[in-house]
């Protein structure tokens, strides 16, 4: 892998994503670690569950992140009786040509708010796990791209569970991360109050960066340098998870690979054509914990979060960090 | 496939088999080691050792010893063990070591937890320590190793053993067992480092066992505890009453009887002859020291010699080589009387010990039989086929050689009138005056020309054999063998020779010890079991001399030439001991050398060896030193005087080399580190830029921190950052060209130590 690595222009696409959240960070305040985790996710192709209450500005983010992207932006709101034809698109017949023309869905676009996700059944749910993975949809037979880039912004709120579907572990394990926004400070709010707009139309949002960039830094973030050590590192810590006697299941290979994109991410967002174990390490939480399913199953998910966090906390204290 | 069946794991019930088996071993090397010790007790100890073995070799039978036995019979050892103690009171230590057995056997037999263990191995170790004391014997020596070897082995497998807190089905352990298939499974489970560790653990315990011998000080356990000191039997053969055929007994066991140390070729005459004991009295068939002269205080000094030395008073009978010591080192259990070669100026002993001295007959009789090894030394060894008699000795012998006829009643059992008495009935005696008639020999003879008569009629007419044609009969056996024998042994030779003598009135005497003897390897004599002899001294009137003459056919016409000047070593000697028997000889030899006798005065000489040593090196490291200067300051002197442009090329030559090196010191271990630690999974460069990297950061971000306090120009920070972002990006980007690295890592060393100055002035700062 030494010596390997291509070219990363890592000064210019960090000055682009400076730029990606400076305008993101105009409508959604005091919130710097959720911008910069959900920027993380869209530079490593990813897709994000942001688990949170109604009204803190889950949908706001992904509005703004779309909006500032140049991107196509399109919204499913997930209700218990939608079925996955309502997503994807269906196949219908066609007088004039007399065959099947397809009708994409909603899916078809660069930036997909799946709000409240956990509020459809699991038939529904089932649906994105070829997009979110291939970013494609196969209807009759028949494969469509969604196009490039694509990322799925799930909310689901964590709290009222009742008459909801929770995610199935597969489900789960497609997110690259799963991040919680929480309460503004008393100073931000304040500001919210002065200058926020509640209509998304209105939102100060404008592309700062193009679409063909945001593939192009995709592209680089996959090349940027991962060292030896810290390829060791995350092994260490995967493979922590499935000895820990707390958890059920431990992470994936899938998990493992997701916590080195991400940080690839981190390190190019930072200006870095190359990984340092900070990078790991402040993104274990959100890229790992909801990957874990404790052994005991507890009556609240809250609860049961918090758990896995504090299990996951003790891991990485008891790995060192390579130096 | 191969390296998979050789891993093969050894099961708890293995473990558990094995600890058995080590106990056992550990049993039967307790019993080896108290053999020499087990006085009385040797059936029990044969049958406990016989047991023992029988079970390791068929140890399911172990498994049929009922457990309700098991349970009663530490009450009935007890109770045994009890009334065994008080019945042999106050020997108590023949009881000692029987119930030592016993213990041992209850607690090899059935399966042990891993304080039974402990137990076993602490009784067992006694049991050596115990027979050590008292032996000292080479046998010590190779039973503490093998000991050691054993008790690591058994720790080991107990503490593998304890790890686990399953229970062993302890009923059906030995169900199915065969030794050919545990032993190929251990063989199996056996890995070769840990042996490794095994060997160099048991070469470190060796090492510190001779370090912490050499070093401690020296005591005698047996002599400051009487516990420790008992008494065993002398060979028949050699001691104060010795039957016919006895000394040949001892002659026909091959074993080990008397080293000596010190001695060169030229000491060893032709025909040794290790005088040990005189008997002067014969009675029914029976040559004895007669009880006058070992009751009479005059007869028998007693001395308590204080490790000092007893001197001779025969010692100008010939001009002795004083400076030569010899040190004799008779093994354990052979006699109470010390094998002496001839006259001697003095003689020393390791230790304080009781001893008696016998003036008349030469003789010098320990307290008891040693058990063990016992060692002294004699100074100015002079050989002597003949010793002079004590003045009152002469006349008395002379007056009654005149007259023998007045040597009846309470005479007859006083010295030297033993040496004429024959102890005979009348019709015994008148043969054996037919017999001298029958030699026809001339009349008046002196002692010696009687003395060559007669052993030349015995050399010409007998033969010699162990076994003797005495004829049946109740009248004297050597009367009778005298009759009508052709052959016999060495006593018989001699015990004819002194009653014929005696009928002759020739006072006579018999004396019994050794004959003989061979080199070992390690530049010794040894004397052998096989080599013990009986021969006679005759009382020559006319020089007061008592005359050594060896009857027996195949001995040395035993007269006084036979000690002069040829040596043993141009005779040919005895035959040679060879192969592992020469080699256990020689190690016996060197474990007396430099274990037994290693006393006080030995560790003082070494301490005193290695001090000088040490000033020797002192000194000769100064002397080169000195040497080196001069030679240096001469060369210097010279230099400049008559070569300085040469010289001052070298030097300059010489200190450009030393600059550059210290120079690109970094680049040179640089580099070397990454030839030879290019297999290391991190490459040197960025190990070292980690290393950097853990100190620079925080001591950055401290000072940064206080940026206005320092007065810290912007440059200077923003070329911190720069190093701390390339030594990041040496430790985790690609890899870098081993010049940027380098000058890197310079850098970063260089502004670290600049860091290090500003966090003084800051902490001096923080204090005002």
């Amino acid at each position: 892998m030494e010596g390997q690595s291509p070219v990363v222009p890592a000064p210019r696409i960090k000055e682009s994503v400076s730029r990606l959240k400076e305008n993101i960070e105009r409508t959604i305040r005091g919130k710097p670690k959720v911008v910069d985790r959900i920027l993380y996710c869209l530079l490593a192709s990813g897709h994000v569950l942001i688990e949170d209450l109604p009204g803190l500005g889950k949908t706001t983010l992904a509005y703004c992140l779309a909006r500032s992207t140049d991107c196509e932006f399109s919204r499913i709101q997930f209700t218990s009786d939608m079925l996955p034809s309502d997503i994807i698109g269906v196949s219908i017949y066609d007088e004039r040509t007399k065959e099947f023309v397809f009708k994409a869905g909603p899916i078809f676009a660069n930036v997909v708010l799946a709000d409240e996700i956990n509020r459809t059944t699991p038939k529904t749910q089932s649906s994105l796990l070829e997009v979110m993975d291939r970013a494609r949809v196969s209807v009759d037979g028949q494969t469509h791209a969604v196009g490039q880039p694509f990322m799925v912004i799930a909310t689901q709120n964590p709290v009222d569970y009742e008459g909801t579907f929770p995610l199935p572990d597969s489900q789960m394990d497609r997110f690259l991360m799963r991040i919680s926004v929480g309460y503004p400070e008393h100073e931000d709010e304040v500001e919210i109050l002065r200058s926020g707009e509640l209509r998304y139309d209105e939102l100060a949002a404008n592309a700062v960066v193009s679409k063909e960039e945001i593939i192009e830094m995709q592209q680089h973030a996959r090349a940027v340098y991962v060292e030896q050590s810290i390829l060791e590192y995350i092994v260490q810590l995967v493979q922590a998870t499935r000895t820990e006697s707390e958890f059920r299941s431990g992470v994936s290979p899938r998990g493992a690979i997701a916590l080195r994109m991400a940080a690839q991410a981190c390190a190019l967002a930072h200006g870095r054509a190359f990984v340092v174990p900070e990078d790991v390490e402040t993104l274990i939480m959100p890229v790992l914990a909801h990957r874990i399913t404790l052994r005991r199953q507890l009556s609240d998910p809250v609860e049961g979060r918090r758990m896995v966090e504090t299990c996951l906390k003790a891991i990485v204290e008891k790995i060192p960090l390579p130096v | 496939m191969q390296e998979s069946t050789r891993q093969v794991r050894l099961s708890l019930e293995d473990l558990h088999r094995i600890k058995w088996i080590l106990g056992g071993l550990l049993v039967l090397l307790a019993c080896w080691a108290l053999l020499p010790v087990a006085f009385g007790s040797e059936v029990l100890l044969l049958l406990i050792s016989g047991l023992m073995l029988f079970f390791l070799f068929q140890p399911r039978f172990s498994a049929l010893i009922p457990p309700v036995a098991l349970r009663l019979l530490p009450s009935f050892l007890g109770i045994m063990i009890a009334i065994d103690l008080v019945s042999s009171a106050p020997d108590f230590l023949p009881a000692i070591i029987r119930m030592m057995l016993l213990l041992l056997l209850y607690r090899a037999l059935p399966l042990r937890t891993g304080r039974e263990d402990m137990q076993l191995l602490l009784l067992s170790l006694f049991c050596l320590i115990f027979s050590g004391v008292l032996t000292v014997s080479l046998g010590f020596a190779v039973q503490i190793l093998l000991f050691s070897l054993i008790s690591m082995a058994l720790m080991f497998v107990v503490c593998m053993a304890e790890v686990s807190t399953r229970k062993v089905d302890t009923a059906n352990l030995w169900k199915g067992f065969r030794w050919r298939g545990f032993l190929r499974r251990v063989w199996g489970a056996m890995n070769f480092r840990l042996l490794g560790v095994g060997v160099i653990f048991f070469a470190f315990l060796v090492t510190v066992s001779s370090l912490i011998f050499v070093l401690i000080p020296r005591f005698q356990p047996d002599e400051a505890w009487t516990f420790f000191q008992i008494n065993t039997q002398a060979q028949s053969g050699f001691s104060e009453t010795v039957s016919l055929g006895s000394v040949s007994e001892i002659a026909l066991n091959d074993n080990l009887a008397l080293s000596v140390d010190g001695v060169s070729e030229e000491d060893i005459p032709a025909n040794p002859y290790w005088r040990m004991l005189v008997l002067d009295a014969y009675r029914n068939g029976e040559f004895v020291l007669s009880s006058w002269i070992q009751n009479n205080d005059r007869n028998a000094v007693r001395r308590r010699v204080n490790r000092r030395s007893l001197r001779d008073a025969s010692f100008e009978f010939k001009e002795p080589d004083t400076d030569k010591l010899w040190t004799f080192y008779l093994e354990g259990q052979i006699s109470r009387f010390l094998p002496i070669p001839g006259s001697y100026q003095s003689v020393k002993f390791t230790r304080s010990e009781d001893i008696q001295y016998f003036p008349q007959l030469r003789n010098i009789r320990t307290e008891g039989v040693s058990p063990r090894t016992f060692a002294y030394q004699l100074q100015g060894v002079a050989w002597a086929a003949g010793f002079p008699a004590e003045d009152d000795e002469v006349s008395i012998l002379r007056t009654a050689m005149e007259e023998p006829a007045q040597i009846a009643g309470e005479l007859r059992e006083i010295y030297p009138y033993t040496t004429l008495d024959l102890g005979l009935s009348q019709r015994e005696r008148g043969f054996l005056d037919q017999y001298l008639k029958a030699l026809d020999l001339p009349e008046e003879l002196s002692a010696h020309r009687f003395a060559e008569h007669l052993v030349a009629h015995f050399h010409d007419e007998f033969g010699y054999s162990l076994s003797p044609d005495i004829p049946e009969g109740v009248s004297d056996p050597i009367v009778r063998w005298l009759e009508g024998g052709n052959v016999g042994h060495c006593e018989l030779f001699a015990g004819g020779f002194t009653l014929l003598a005696r009928a002759a009135g020739y006072p006579t005497r018999v004396v019994v010890g050794f004959n003989g003897g061979n080199w070992s390897g390690v530049n010794s004599f040894s004397v052998r079991n096989r080599h013990a002899h009986a021969w006679v001294e005759i009382f020559d009137e006319a020089d007061g001399m008592w005359l050594r003459f060896d009857p027996t056919p195949g001995g040395a016409l035993g007269d006084a030439d036979s000690s002069g000047d040829a040596q043993f070593s141009e005779r040919g000697g005895d035959y040679l001991p060879s192969g592992l028997g020469a080699w256990v000889d020689d190690l016996r030899i060197i474990w007396y050398r430099r274990v037994v006798n290693f006393d006080e005065a030995t560790q003082m000489g070494m301490a005193r060896g290695l001090l000088d040593r040490l000033k020797g090196l002192q000194s000769s490291a100064t002397e080169l030193w000195e040497r080196f200067k001069s030679k240096g300051y001469e060369w210097v002197q010279v230099s400049f005087r008559e070569r300085s442009w040469s010289a001052l090329f070298w030097v300059i030559f010489a200190t450009l080399i030393l600059a550059t090196f210290w120079r690109f010191r970094r680049f040179f271990r640089f580099s070397m580190r990454s030839w030879f630690g290019s297999r290391q999974k991190v490459s040197h460069a960025r190990k070292e830029a980690g290393r950097l990297l853990l100190k620079f950061r925080p001591l950055r971000t401290l000072l940064i921190g206080k940026k206005e306090v320092l007065d810290l120009e912007a440059e200077r920070c923003a070329r911190w950052k720069e190093i701390e972002d390339s030594l990041e990006a040496l430790r985790y980007g690609p890899k870098h060209s081993q010049r940027t690295s380098l000058s890197l890592i310079k850098r970063a060393s260089d502004e670290l130590r600049v860091m290090r100055r500003f966090r003084r002035q800051l902490k001096s700062e923080v204090s005002k």
